[in-house]
C-alpha cells in the first residue's frame, strides 16, 4: 500500500515507454540499410522529452530486443552492430495466424488498427484526404 | 399484461437499429457506453418478457385444474397466457438459454487463447515488435496486454504515425474495449434483433481510440493519414481470410455503405462533434420505455395471481 502511492501508476508508464522505445528502436534499424551499433542508433533517434537519450539505455534496449529475437548483432570490435532479424519464410507471422485461427470469433477480443480495405475503400479514402486538403488553410 | 409484453418484444426488435443509427450524434465514447447499456438493457427485457408470458402459463395450468375461483375464473383465463403459446415462449427461452450458454463458452476459449498469445511474447512491455514483414498492428488483452507492431507497419510509418499507431492501441487496452465489445455480443446472443448494436459498437469503439489518439497527437487530421497510410500498407501486404460481408459490392459509392476505414477517416477530417441532447433523450426514452412495460406486464401478472394466493405454490 505504502509503496503503491510512493509511485502513483509510475510503474506501468515505465514499461509502456520501454516499449514504445523498443518499436522506435527497430523502425530505426529497418530503415537503416546497414546494420548499426548503438551510437549511430542514438544519434538517429528523436530526443525524449527530457534530452537525448543514454547511450547505456540505448544498448539496453537494443540486447533485450537481441534477446527477444527481433534484431540480429554481430561483432565489430568491440562493440555489436545489429539488424532486423529477416523473416523471409514469414514463421513467425504463420505462428500467430495458427494461434488466431484456434479462436472461432476473435474480432471482439482481437482489435485491429486497421481491418479491411477494399479497392473502392482506398479511392474513397483517397478523395476525403484531398477534398480536405483542397478545402484545407 | 399481454399487450405489455408483445409492445416489450416488438421494442427490442426495433430499438437495435434505432439506437445505432442515433449514436452517431453522440460523442464516440459516450456511444459506446450507451450501446454497451442499451444491448444489455434490452436483452434483460427480452428475457423478462418470455419469464412473464411462461409464469402466465404456469399460473394457468394451475388454476385450470382446480375447481375453486370460480368467481374469478373468466378474467384469469382471459388474462393468463394461453397454453400454446406458453410453449412457443417456452421454446424460444431454451434457444435464447442455449445460444447465450454457447456464447459464453465460445468467448471464454476466445480469451484464453487471447492471453495465451499475449504472453507468448518474451519480455513484460506492452508494445512488441514482430520481424513479420507484413504491415500489421493489434491488441490484444492478456497479462500483460500487449500491442503487437510488425516490422512491416513499422517501416510503412513515420515515427510520429507510429506515436499515433500506439496511442490508438493503448487506449483500446487502457479502457478495456473487448469488455464492452464482449457484453454488447452477449446481449445479442440472447435476441439475435438487437445485431445491429454489435456492429455500431464495433464502430465507435475503433472511433473512440481514435479520438484519444487524436487528444494525444493534438491533431485529427494527422490520425486520419496515419489509418490511410496503414490501411494501404496492410491490404498490400497482409493475406487475410476472406471475410463475410466484406467483400466488394459493385456500385458501392457513398460513405454510409463505405467499410469502417473511410468512414473513421471522414470523421477525423470534420470537426468534433458535442453529444446530441435530442440523441441522447430519444435513447432514454426508449430504454425508459422498454423498463415500464416489463413493469407494467410484471405488476398485472402479479396482480392477477394475487386473487389466487396458492397458485404457482
Amino acid at each position: 500500500m505504502v509503496e503503491a502511492s510512493a509511485r502513483p501508476a509510475g510503474q506501468p508508464h515505465h514499461k509502456r515507454a520501454q516499449g514504445a522505445l523498443e518499436a522506435m528502436i527497430t523502425k530505426i534499424l529497418l530503415d537503416a540499410d546497414t546494420p548499426l551499433n548503438a551510437g549511430e542508433v542514438r544519434d538517429r533517434l528523436p530526443d525524449a522529452d527530457e534530452g537525448p537519450l543514454s547511450y547505456s539505455t540505448v544498448v539496453t534496449v537494443l540486447t533485450r530486443l537481441h534477446d527477444k529475437q527481433v534484431l540480429d548483432r554481430t561483432r565489430d570490435g568491440r562493440a555489436y552492430r545489429y539488424a532486423p532479424v529477416t523473416d523471409g519464410a514469414g514463421l513467425s507471422a504463420r505462428r500467430l495466424n495458427d494461434v488466431l485461427d484456434a479462436v472461432s470469433d476473435r474480432d471482439a477480443v482481437l482489435t485491429r488498427f486497421v481491418d479491411g480495405l477494399s479497392a473502392h475503400d482506398e479511392a474513397l479514402v483517397r478523395r476525403l484526404l484531398e477534398a480536405h486538403r483542397a478545402a484545407g488553410s | 399484461m399481454h399487450d405489455d409484453v408483445y409492445v416489450c418484444l416488438a421494442l427490442t426488435a426495433i430499438a437495435g437499429p434505432l439506437v445505432s443509427v442515433l449514436v452517431r450524434w453522440l460523442r464516440p465514447r459516450t456511444a459506446t457506453v450507451v450501446l454497451t447499456v442499451t444491448a444489455v438493457s434490452l436483452a434483460v427485457a427480452t428475457w423478462a418478457s418470455l419469464a412473464i408470458l411462461l409464469l402466465g402459463a404456469l399460473a394457468r395450468l394451475d388454476i385450470g385444474s382446480d375447481r375453486g375461483y370460480v368467481a374469478h375464473r373468466a378474467s384469469l383465463m382471459r388474462g393468463l397466457t394461453r397454453p400454446e403459446l406458453a410453449s412457443a415462449a417456452a421454446l424460444v427461452m431454451v434457444c435464447v438459454a442455449v445460444a447465450s450458454a454457447a456464447f459464453v463458452i465460445r468467448r471464454g476459449r476466445a480469451f484464453v487463447a487471447s492471453f495465451a498469445h499475449a504472453s507468448s511474447f518474451a519480455g513484460r512491455e506492452r508494445v512488441v515488435v514482430t520481424p513479420q514483414e507484413a504491415a500489421d498492428a493489434y491488441a490484444v488483452p492478456g497479462r500483460p496486454g500487449r500491442v503487437v507492431v510488425s516490422a512491416g507497419m513499422l517501416r510503412a510509418l513515420d515515427p510520429t504515425d507510429l506515436q499515433v499507431l500506439l496511442a490508438h492501441e493503448h487506449a483500446h487496452l487502457n479502457h478495456r474495449h473487448h469488455l464492452h465489445a464482449t457484453l454488447v455480443r452477449l446481449a445479442v446472443a440472447a435476441n439475435p434483433f438487437l445485431r445491429p448494436l454489435a456492429r455500431a459498437a464495433d464502430f465507435q469503439i475503433e472511433r473512440w481510440a481514435d479520438e484519444i489518439a487524436a487528444q494525444e497527437a493534438a491533431s485529427r487530421h494527422h490520425v486520419a493519414t496515419t489509418i490511410s497510410k496503414a490501411a494501404v500498407a496492410s491490404s498490400r501486404t497482409l493475406v487475410r481470410r476472406p471475410t463475410l460481408g466484406l467483400g466488394i459490392a459493385p456500385g458501392r459509392r457513398s460513405l454510409r455503405s463505405a467499410g469502417p476505414v473511410p468512414r473513421r477517416v471522414a470523421a477525423l477530417l470534420a470537426p468534433a462533434t458535442p453529444n446530441n441532447p435530442v440523441a441522447l433523450g430519444a435513447i432514454v426514452a426508449i430504454l425508459l420505455l422498454g423498463a415500464l412495460l416489463v413493469g407494467e406486464a410484471a405488476g398485472d401478472l402479479a396482480g392477477l395471481l394475487a386473487v389466487v394466493p396458492d397458485a404457482l405454490t
